[in-house]
């Protein structure tokens, strides 16, 4: 994987090199870490289970990581999802959590090639 | 109580010690003198004594010799013979004479003579009567004086009956015998023994005051009769005083023959009945030394200096006290003024917000209504906060309460931020902004930023605020030397075009509250602490802060502060010899930015407006110099800088680089200038890093004018905490800080978070990130756990949060839950390593 491989999947990678101090390896083992974030299964279960408050704490989370390393894919619906959930709001989450899903699933294809 | 009655009651003080003194002095005096008249009459007494003694001698001789002469039975001529032959003493002397015919013989001879024994008392009226001379055994019988019929001597003579035989007529015949003693010799003895007696003279008076022996001074033959010529008395008087005499021992005062006031002492003489003993003595000798004036002076004075001491100490410290007084009260009265006006400054936006919320409620359903009650409720908080803010600045710094906070700052930094600030009026106002730096060598400072921000930031706001539109302000910065060591004088001059201020307000200007009442000032927002503020920040900083101003023409304020250099020195900036072309209708700013340029090794030439520019370049270019860069000022008179980049372009050279200069923010006209053909923007102020940037940047060398390596040293070997749950944030943050040479530990959650701050050593970590959202404990209920902590180091400890949403991890609850600061997330590790240091430099304050 290269920086610019994630940078065609969509990330900003210069505000994520940035953070990483303009350290590409640095940025890649980060931005590897992904994928196996524990959060987004902890998301999807509580959004399934209409556990509004779990999922808000898994969503936050993810902000925060993908944010850092500006994975926009994942980063901008999480964000928008984190929104909804801290004011509780009463809604149909698959349409975002599927969205979030394939993003996911899309970083960690490119992460194992 | 007035200040008189104590002068008043003090004098009548010292009039009562003095009047007190001086009686005491002649009372003393008095009973001196009663003292010493009673010593007189003792020595009178004792001389009494003497005399008696004597007398009762003198007598008992005579006495002795009578026995023997009756015992023998003796004529005439033998008892002289005997007595001849016992006198003892020269001057004495006896004479026997019969006392029917009063004469006879004396055991001395006339004098002239050797034969002639006669003596006769025929003459002499002493023997009148004889019935005063008695054979008792203890009876004195004394003569008064008469002269001596031998020898003419005044004297006295003792007596007794003897018996002779007569050998005539073959009987006794009876006779007298007396012993003669010379008045002289008995003076002798009565001296009296004290020197203060000088003038003292004795006399003896019988029973009814005949002199017996009688003293110099005691005139007429009767002592009483001497008394009433020259003392007035009468007959009932006289008897009295005679009684008085005769009766006992005692003293009173009489005038003498000269009327001269004295003392008489009597003293009856015991052993002869009547017979009493005078002592007399003038009263001066008597009398002690004249008053003792020296005491009374040495009281006086004394008094006077005590009391003229207090009095003038009494003075003065009245009028301290006084002067003390009319600080407090003109204090206590600027205080109440100071009140009032502050609750009505505070009560008008205040009312404002309310009576605005009011409305709005009224009229929720008109969104735009609400709107713009809410925009200008933000406006009216905005005003009441800044107020409330100043109130309490100005209140810290009169209770001494404020205390700078130095740090290392960047001076280019504090002079951008003002511009910025100033963007918005300047542009409202449109008002011609110019702002000159000068000679600014040092860039990295170590002074309290904020403080400094608000003295530059008000000084300006005030000037565009009260400059009309279409008026000019000007902005003057520079540095010079300082007397102090390593340190710089900054020098910053606000001038302005505006209304002006008249000298009476000038003189108040620094009060809180005062403006100018001024019809055109009362549309003018404002707290009026500005200057309250200003003054005091800059007095804070011992600096100065100097003022012209003429009312209509303009105002121009000036503050001189020292400050110390940052540690951090700027490497020299320096570029590559190039031409660059600067254009500004600006003179100062032409010389001051060719100046920097030519300090930065690049040659500099100038030019006042587009048209001479124009010349320049084009001349430069046909002699095959051309300029490098092209530094063109915006606003100018006649062709602006846009258009001139325009002409540039179009009439002279495609590429040659244009820099526009511009106080203004440009993103308005960015569009237009790029397209007019300008490569890049450098905001004034001119800094030398600023141009050596962007000159750089344009040319596109990097080598050497590098940015000033920023100095991190001070980081290094920091060790801190890190609350935070998410992986992969915890991994940038510790690699962030690990590139400053930070080191960092972990603690996943809250709980975690505690524990290892209850376990650790003192002194362990610097201070604690802690992130908020965590699960089981979030981050403020550790830090609040955390600040429970027994050991001191840790409840103290600096915790940092890290927080996500300004607004759902609401910052006060961070702060409430005893936190010190705040970073947001995502994490600029700039500002994290300013946080870092803000904590440090606190820490070392304590």
């Amino acid at each position: 994987m290269t920086v610019n491989d994630l940078k065609a999947y969509g990330a900003n990678t210069m505000e994520g090199l940035s953070r990483c101090l303009n350290n590409d390896a640095f940025y890649l083992r980060l931005v590897k870490m992904i994928p196996g974030d524990q959060n987004f299964e902890k998301l999807f279960q509580a959004l399934d289970a209409g556990n509004l408050d779990a999922a808000f704490a898994a969503a936050h989370s993810l902000k925060g990581s993908t944010g850092n390393l500006a994975l926009t894919p994942i980063c901008a619906p999480v964000i928008e999802l984190t929104e909804l959930l801290r004011a509780k709001t009463q809604t149909d989450y698959t349409a975002l959590a599927e969205t979030i899903r394939k993003a996911r699933d899309e970083l960690a294809r490119i992460c194992e090639s | 109580m007035k200040k008189a009655w104590i002068a008043v009651v003090n004098i009548a003080i010292m009039a009562a010690i003095l009047v007190f003194v001086t009686l005491y002095s002649h009372f003393d005096r008095a009973d001196a003198y009663t003292q010493q008249v009673g010593n007189f009459v003792s020595t009178t007494v004792a001389m009494e004594h003497v005399t008696e003694n004597y007398m009762q001698g003198e007598q008992s001789i005579c006495d002795v010799w009578a026995h023997y002469i009756n015992r023998q039975n003796m004529t005439m001529e033998e008892a002289t013979l005997f007595i001849r032959e016992s006198h003892v003493l020269r001057n004495t002397s006896a004479h026997l004479i019969y006392t029917d015919t009063l004469s006879g013989l004396s055991t001395r001879p006339a004098p002239g003579s050797t034969e002639n024994y006669a003596v006769s008392y025929r003459t002499i009226e002493l023997f009148g009567n004889l019935d005063w001379i008695s054979d008792g055994e203890s009876a004195v019988n004394i003569t008064r004086t008469y002269t001596n019929p031998v020898n003419g001597e005044q004297s006295i003579a003792f007596c007794n009956f003897i018996t002779l035989r007569d050998d005539e007529t073959g009987g006794d015949r009876n006779a007298l015998l007396l012993r003669i003693v010379p008045l002289a010799d008995l003076e002798e003895r009565w001296i009296f023994p004290q020197e203060e007696f000088d003038g003292a003279e004795f006399t003896m008076i019988d029973g009814e005051g005949s002199y017996i022996i009688k003293g110099r001074s005691f005139k007429n033959n009767n002592f009483f009769e001497f008394y009433k010529s020259y003392n007035g008395t009468d007959a009932a008087g006289l008897d009295a005083l005679k009684r008085d005499v005769m009766s006992g021992t005692g003293s009173f005062p009489m005038a003498d023959s000269h009327g001269r006031d004295c003392v008489l002492a009597h003293t009856p003489i015991g052993s002869t009945s009547g017979w009493v003993l005078l002592s007399f003595v003038p009263s001066e000798e008597l009398q002690r030394d004249a008053e003792d004036w020296l005491l009374i002076a040495i009281v006086t004075l004394g008094l006077l200096t005590i009391f003229i001491i207090d009095l003038l100490f009494m003075r003065s410290f009245n009028r301290k006290l006084r002067q003390l007084a009319d600080e407090a009260d003109a204090a206590n009265r600027a205080k109440t003024d100071f009140l009032s006006a502050m609750s009505h400054d505070i009560r008008t936006p205040m009312n404002a917000i309310m009576g605005l919320t009011t409305i709005a409620e009224k009229n929720l359903g008109d969104a735009e209504s609400v709107g713009e009650n809410l925009r200008k409720i933000s406006l009216a908080s905005n005003h009441l906060l800044t107020l409330i803010n100043d109130i309490l600045d100005i209140s810290k710094v009169e209770s001494g309460k404020l205390t700078l906070n130095p740090l290392a700052f960047s001076i280019v930094d504090t002079v951008e931020n003002l511009v910025n600030i100033s963007q918005p009026m300047i542009r409202e106002k449109n008002i011609d902004f110019r702002f000159h730096i000068d000679r600014m060598e040092k860039e990295h400072l170590y002074a309290d930023q904020l403080r400094l921000n608000q003295i530059y930031i008000n000084l300006l706001s005030n000037a565009i605020k009260y400059t009309d539109p279409g008026g000019r302000v000007s902005v003057d910065l520079r540095e010079e030397e300082s007397a102090l060591p390593d340190s710089v004088k900054l020098i910053y001059t606000v001038s302005d075009t505006g209304i002006g201020m008249s000298p009476e307000f000038m003189e108040k200007m620094y009060e809180p509250f005062s403006r100018q009442t001024d019809s055109r000032v009362n549309t003018i927002q404002g707290t009026g602490l500005g200057l309250a503020i200003t003054k005091q920040m800059v007095g804070l900083m011992n600096g100065t802060i100097d003022c012209r101003s003429k009312v209509g023409e303009g105002t121009a304020f000036t503050v001189t502060l020292d400050i110390p250099v940052a540690d951090r020195r700027l490497d020299d900036m320096r570029l590559d010899p190039i031409d660059v072309l600067i254009v500004d209708d600006d003179a100062i700013l032409l010389e001051t930015a060719a100046d920097t340029l030519d300090s930065m090794g690049v040659t500099a030439e100038t030019a006042e407006d587009g048209a001479a520019a124009l010349d320049m370049i084009r001349r430069r270019r046909e002699d095959g110099r051309p300029f490098d860069v092209v530094i063109i000022d915006w606003k100018m008179p006649g062709m602006d800088g846009v258009a001139l980049a325009r002409r540039i372009r179009e009439e002279i050279d495609e590429r040659l680089p244009i820099l526009l200069i511009s106080a203004y923010e440009w993103s308005d006209m960015e569009d237009a200038a790029r397209e007019a053909g300008v490569n890049g923007f450098i905001s004034k102020p001119l800094f030398r890093s600023t141009l050596c940037r962007k000159i750089s940047e344009l040319l596109g060398t990097e080598g050497q004018a590098a940015e000033p390596e920023d100095d991190y040293s001070d980081l290094a070997g920091l060790h801190i905490l890190v609350a935070e749950d998410n992986d992969i944030n915890w991994e940038i943050i510790s690699a962030m800080l690990g590139m400053f040479g930070v080191t960092s530990e972990r603690a996943e959650n809250g709980r975690i978070c505690v524990e290892k701050m209850t376990q650790a050593a003192p002194g362990s970590y610097a201070l604690i990130f802690m992130d908020i959202q965590m699960p089981e404990m979030n981050g403020l209920e550790a830090t609040k756990a955390i600040r429970a902590l027994d050991d001191p180091w840790a409840s103290a400890i600096p915790i940092v949060a890290m927080t996500a949403d300004a607004f759902s991890e609401n910052v006060t609850e961070c702060l409430n839950a005893g936190m010190n600061g705040h970073i947001a997330k995502p994490v600029d590790i700039k500002l994290v390593i300013k946080e870092i240091r803000k904590i440090k430099e606190r820490s070392q304050d304590l």
